[in-house]
């Protein structure tokens, strides 16, 4: 009861003004999810290399021609989109509306991002479509895509923390030990997404690198992507094999005395 | 084992890594490696590890009604992240201050030292085991499951009844209602270090026991008496116990009933006959698990004595466990002629008790000597009756039936003790057996 036996209890006022705070966190991250994915959408063809009549001349930039009509319609279909979906997982927030709304980020990201695939599969069987570029690599869709993920995974560590709160004050744990949980998770989480982050766009870097260097296109380009990612499933299963190993002695109780 | 939250992210790594390969399309193998490397650097970094538990109690052994701390001392050196410590702590117990469960926070490249203290209120004498405290290191992104371990090694400890204050009436003056033996000396046994009284030689006595001082002194006066010094023997008299720790003498609830308070009892007795350097034995019987106690004195035997009432569990009532007990005694009772101290209900199997307490009176006494036998009789009337007036009036029909068998008891030369545990303490009930001159 509220000290004038009125209102809603003083905790539960507390409770909704941080569910307030969350959703307004929650929502700012959405929105740059949807800015960073509409500008990867926006620099489809930043090479100029899909064909006549797609895509304005220029001496450096190039995009897809995006007119006065067609811009607006982009970023609203976009911000549409990404606010359908993540309104899903922040109104209710749980694992499992997070995994759909990841998924259908990472499906966008994916047709974003289509326009670097060497191996036009899918494009390929309607006939006078082609929007792939002879670039297989862009580190600035690779620098918008990492922050667009990072944004996120935040979004999804702001449920995560509010969660692991709850659990702890239910286990008995003091509230004062408590209130600090989520700052301590984001302290952690911001250096590791950006090392993350940094990991992906020097590979990046390094990839765009090399086209410059050897142009990008030799003889046995799909064949080398075919033995490169032989090369990753052969280096994730060692991975997978060192984490089962590590988390075997981890269970052991070789850290705890 | 990875969580769930990490098992999407690994998903999320091998859709777009799969996809990169399908396509021919770098980009989403470098968003998978993001998704990649995320979970590699959560899961290493945001771990905590070398993880050490250090748990005291003070005090040792606590009695019951008394408060416990415990002190955790959490260090955590390497990794980052969250580390639960928890202390299961036995049902008796009641939390009164502080938390047995806390949560250390665990920066990266920084040792962390807490230390955190709880306080227990231990509510029932026993023995008890405190587990190992439970330590979860939790992974401070979530991406691994959080599995709980034991640090440390598991603690036993003792709770004690706190004996009851059992005292000399030193100031009044007065005639006690039955024989005691609290000044009775051993007969047998070594002589102490402790000067007595000097007295005239007798045949005998060693030669080293002469006082030549004292003889040349009494020999100017008069003819030549050779003076020797007397020594206090070692130890005074015994006294044995015959506990019933039978079902019914556990009147009440599960913290406070009679057994309880009866165990308390022995306790104090136990303590004031030790403090005043007599032998002490006991029989133990009908509980779960029978004790018998070899007579002894000091405070390791006192110790003994509390450790084994401090297990002591109420059994069936065994049809005559008590002659039993008696004969289980029987050496003792006849070598040491001891004080018998009888705690039971006796109007529960009368004749069994009457049968009990002839054999010791036949082992301890004889045709012109009689030892004292003391029943000690606790009254579960009040405690069962409680509030109830119909209760109280069957219990006071109840109490007038069993009198008649008191009074055959103290016929016999036994003397009789009843006492309401609920009403006084027993230091209360045997002072009033003194009458004042």
């Amino acid at each position: 009861m509220s000290d004038d036996g009125s209102g809603p209890p003083a905790l539960s006022r507390l409770r909704v003004r941080l569910t307030g705070i969350l959703m307004m966190r929650q929502l700012g991250l959405l929105f740059l999810v949807a800015l960073l994915l509409t500008a990867q959408v926006y620099l489809m063809d930043f090479y100029g290399q899909i064909g006549p009549g797609l895509r304005n001349e220029g001496p450096w930039v190039q995009t897809v021609t995006f007119g006065w009509f067609t811009l607006p319609i982009l970023v609203a279909g976009v911000f549409a989109f990404v606010f359908a979906t993540g309104i899903v997982f922040a109104a209710g927030p749980s694992e499992r509306s997070f995994t759909i709304f990841l998924l259908l980020i990472i499906a966008a990201t994916g047709a974003a991002n289509y326009d670097h695939s060497i191996l036009d599969w899918f494009l390929a069987i309607v006939p006078k479509v082609a929007v792939t570029n002879s670039n297989p690599v862009s580190v600035l869709k690779v620098l918008l895509g990492a922050g667009m993920f990072a944004a996120v995974v935040l979004m999804h560590y702001n449920i995560l923390a509010d969660d692991f709160t709850r659990r702890l004050l239910g286990r008995g744990v003091a509230a004062e030990e408590v209130v600090p949980v989520r700052r301590h998770m984001v302290r952690l989480l911001l250096p590791v997404l950006f090392s993350a982050g940094a990991v992906a766009v020097t590979l990046g870097l390094v990839g765009e690198f090399s086209q410059l260097v050897f142009q990008g296109h030799g003889l046995f380009a799909k064949f080398e992507i075919v033995v490169l990612g032989g090369l990753g499933v052969a280096i994730g299963y060692v991975l997978l094999q060192i984490l089962r190993a590590y988390y075997a002695k981890r269970k052991h109780g070789a850290n705890v005395k | 084992m990875i969580s769930r939250s990490a098992y999407t992210y690994f998903k999320a790594f091998t859709l777009l890594f799969l996809g990169g390969l399908v396509f021919g399309n770098v980009n989403y193998i470098l968003f998978g490696v993001f998704f990649l490397a995320f979970f590699l650097l959560g899961a290493n970094i945001g771990e905590p590890k070398d993880v050490v538990v250090k748990r005291t109690f003070t005090p040792r052994r606590p009695y019951v009604g008394t408060d416990l701390e415990v002190r955790l001392q959490v260090t955590v050196s390497k990794g980052s992240g969250f580390v639960e410590v928890f202390d299961q702590v036995p049902e008796i117990f009641e939390l009164v201050g502080g938390n047995n469960v806390h949560l250390v926070w665990k920066t990266l490249g920084k040792e962390v030292k807490q230390e955190f203290t709880y306080t227990l209120r231990c509510t029932r004498r026993g023995n008890y085991e405190f587990k190992p405290t439970q330590v979860t290191r939790i992974n401070a992104l979530r991406l691994t499951k959080a599995v709980p371990e034991p640090a440390g090694e598991p603690v036993e400890l003792t709770v004690l009844h706190k004996p009851s204050g059992l005292r000399r009436m030193k100031e009044v003056r007065g005639l006690a209602r039955t024989m005691r033996t609290d000044i009775d000396q051993a007969r047998i046994g070594s002589q102490s270090t402790e000067f007595d009284e000097l007295r005239e030689y007798t045949r005998g006595d060693p030669m080293k026991w002469i006082n030549w001082k004292a003889t040349a002194r009494v020999s100017t006066i008069g003819r030549f008496k050779p003076m020797v010094n007397r020594y206090e023997p070692e130890g005074k008299k015994a006294v044995f116990f015959f506990l019933d720790a039978a079902h019914y003498m556990q009147a009440g609830s599960t913290i406070e009933n009679t057994f309880e308070n009866t165990i308390k009892a022995t306790t104090g007795m136990a303590k004031f006959f030790i403090d005043k350097g007599f032998k002490l034995g006991g029989q133990f019987f009908n509980a779960r698990n029978d004790v018998s106690i070899y007579p002894d004195l000091g405070e390791r035997q006192f110790l003994r004595l509390t450790q084994e009432l401090s297990d002591l569990e109420p059994g069936d009532p065994q049809v005559g466990a008590f002659a039993e007990a008696v004969e289980a005694a029987k050496v003792h009772l006849i070598s040491q002629r001891p004080l018998s101290i009888i705690i039971t209900r006796p109007e529960i199997n009368f004749e069994e008790t009457l049968d009990g307490l002839s054999r010791i009176r036949r082992y301890t006494s004889t045709t012109r000597r009689m030892r004292p036998i003391i029943v000690i009789n606790p009254l579960v009337y009040s405690t069962v009756a409680g509030s109830d007036e119909y209760a109280a009036f069957a219990m006071n029909i109840l109490k007038a039936e069993n009198r008649t068998r008191y009074h055959q008891l103290r016929r016999m030369g036994m003397s009789v003790i009843d006492w309401d545990p609920k009403k006084e303490d027993i230091g209360v009930r045997l002072l009033r057996q003194v009458r004042a001159r």
